[in-house]
């Protein structure tokens, strides 16, 4: 199934990108760091990932979504995960890498959890 | 139940998706629970774009050798490749806090948390050969 993204932006200005299909490398996947890179460089850097549509992804996109991660704090920003399948959540904790990236159950309750900007 | 399949992958990162497949239904045959296949199918991938990746460096050339055999509930899943070779040893283990955040590493972690064996074997003059097994429960 293919990697796609779809992006939507709240009322509160946060933004949700709501990834669809299998992510795996070469599939697509880098569109993803590119896309939370401008949303950086536009300073919208309060983002949710909704990942209730990923059925699969494999080590190369858990680097992807380190880097978004990484790009976000460093934008200082906040990102977080929401609505991880079972065997997604299940693939992350093989390597032990769900405590390195903020997980939310649902897209509501991650776009909770980011706070507003400071003024 | 005894069986065994042998083919040839050209060094693309497409050529893994039908490899990655055929791992899934040969453990599917085998009676293995989805739960396993799934995850078989993963550590399959990852050290198949390992072979493709970090061994035979994308080269038309070079081709990955992939081999599934069943033997007494026992799956063996063995990748081969044709580069420089690398030791296991020395691959950062992603789990540690220190290594993290590092990029390499972390599919043959995943590989090797999924299934029961793991042992990567130096081939002379070239090419690794990645054996991984996954026993029935």
């Amino acid at each position: 199934m293919p990697f796609e993204t779809e992006q939507i932006t709240l009322d509160s200005g946060i933004v949700v990108l709501a990834l669809s299909g299998t992510m795996t490398m070469g599939n697509l996947l880098q569109r993803l760091e590119f896309v939370v890179r401008d949303l950086t460089k536009e300073n919208q850097n309060r983002i949710v990932i909704d990942m209730s549509k990923i059925s699969y992804l494999d080590s190369a996109s858990i680097g992807v979504l380190l880097n978004c991660s990484a790009l976000v704090r460093n934008a200082g920003g906040q990102l977080r995960l929401a609505a991880l399948a079972d065997r997604v959540l299940a693939t992350l904790k093989l390597v032990g890498l769900d405590g390195l990236l903020p997980i939310s159950p649902s897209r509501e309750e991650a776009v909770s959890e980011i706070t507003p900007p400071h003024r | 139940m005894e069986s065994e399949l042998s083919s040839t992958l050209e060094s693309t990162v497409e050529s893994v998706d039908a490899a990655e497949e055929s791992v899934r239904r040969f453990a599917q045959d085998a009676g293995f629970a989805d739960e396993d296949v799934y995850f078989m199918g993963l550590a399959a991938r990852e050290i198949l774009v390992n072979a493709v990746v970090h061994g035979n460096r994308f080269d038309p050339n070079k081709k990955v050798t992939l081999q599934l055999s069943l033997e007494a509930g026992r799956f063996t899943i063995d990748v081969l490749d044709e580069g420089a070779g690398f030791e296991c040893g020395a691959v950062p283990d992603p789990r540690l806090a220190e290594n993290r955040e590092r990029l390499s590493g972390r599919g043959i972690a995943m590989a090797k948390a999924i299934m029961d064996e793991f042992s990567v074997e130096k081939k002379l003059p070239r090419g690794t050969r990645v054996r991984m097994v996954k026993r029935k429960a």
